[in-house]
């Protein structure tokens, strides 16, 4: 006994009731022939490549099934006979195929696509990270700041953008009253050190 | 030593990045003919078959690719010849 895998293809001509029957008859003609069958996979109408027998497109199946070579050799001449296959393969395979792993991926397939709808507020929050990076990154300039206005008290000046930045982030926002605090002490005993020279 | 190896030969005015097997990084046993999507990467518009010196796919994969390509080919997922 070996795994063989069956693929042939279906004339669109065929309605999809006489498709389906077809399908069921060449599963018991696979039965009959002590094969087991294993799966059944139709992907469906498909578009071909390149035309076969002026069809543009078919019906794929895929049948997956143990056996002897009694049982693909009947299943081929049984396609032979039928004028609606326009093409079939058949293929050897070393190990019975399992399905467990492709129906899963298809399904974390399936729930990815899903999730794709809630995964924007996702992305919305993506952004709004690098934003307080950023805005980490503007403190530390306004650190930098601090740590010059120390030595220059003349950009006492810009106090009141800072201000008018401080109300945007609110978590930040005491850090920021002590730090403008310091620099305001910080600035005034400068001040008063100049105008004490 | 990598001085000296830089001085021979024409100067390189940049590194190209290695190529390496795709179906090695990730650990693909058998290629399926049915894998329409990853066979189509490894044939380019006229419908040829990549060569290994171009894709960087290892011996043992590209002739397991090849066999793919062809299988999909007769069951017409894969164009013979497109233009």
């Amino acid at each position: 006994m070996r795994y063989y895998e069956t693929a042939f293809l279906i004339a669109p001509t065929l309605s999809e009731e006489e498709t389906e029957q077809f399908i069921s008859e060449m599963e018991d003609v696979v039965k009959k022939k002590k094969g087991r069958m294993i799966h059944v996979d139709k992907w469906g109408k498909r578009k071909l490549a390149y035309s076969i027998k002026r069809n543009d497109s078919a019906f794929y199946v895929f049948f997956y099934y143990e056996g002897g070579p009694e049982t693909y050799t009947e299943l081929e001449r049984q396609f032979k006979q039928k004028e609606a296959v326009i093409r079939y393969l058949t293929f050897k395979r070393d190990e019975e195929p399992s399905f467990k792993e492709k129906e899963d991926k298809k399904e974390k397939k399936a729930k990815a696509e899903k999730s794709l709808k809630p995964d924007e507020p996702d992305e919305m929050e993506e952004k709004a990270k690098p934003a307080k990076s950023k805005s980490t990154k503007a403190k530390k300039e306004k650190e930098g700041e601090a740590t010059k206005d120390t030595k220059e008290p003349k950009k006492d000046t810009k106090e009141p953008k800072k201000d008018t930045k401080e109300p945007k982030k609110d978590t930040k926002e005491p850090k920021k009253d002590t730090k403008a605090a310091k620099k305001d002490t910080k600035a005034e005993s400068r001040k008063d050190k100049k105008e004490g020279e | 030593m990598d001085n000296k190896r830089r001085s021979r030969g024409p100067k390189r005015y940049f590194s190209r990045r290695k190529k390496f097997c795709w179906f090695c990084k990730n650990n693909v046993k058998d290629i399926d003919y049915k894998d329409i999507d990853i066979l189509r990467r490894y044939v380019p518009e006229r419908g040829k078959i990549a060569p290994r010196r171009v894709t960087g796919t290892c011996a043992y994969h590209q002739r397991k690719l090849t066999k793919a390509i062809k299988r999909a080919r007769q069951l017409a997922l894969l164009p013979f010849i497109a233009d």
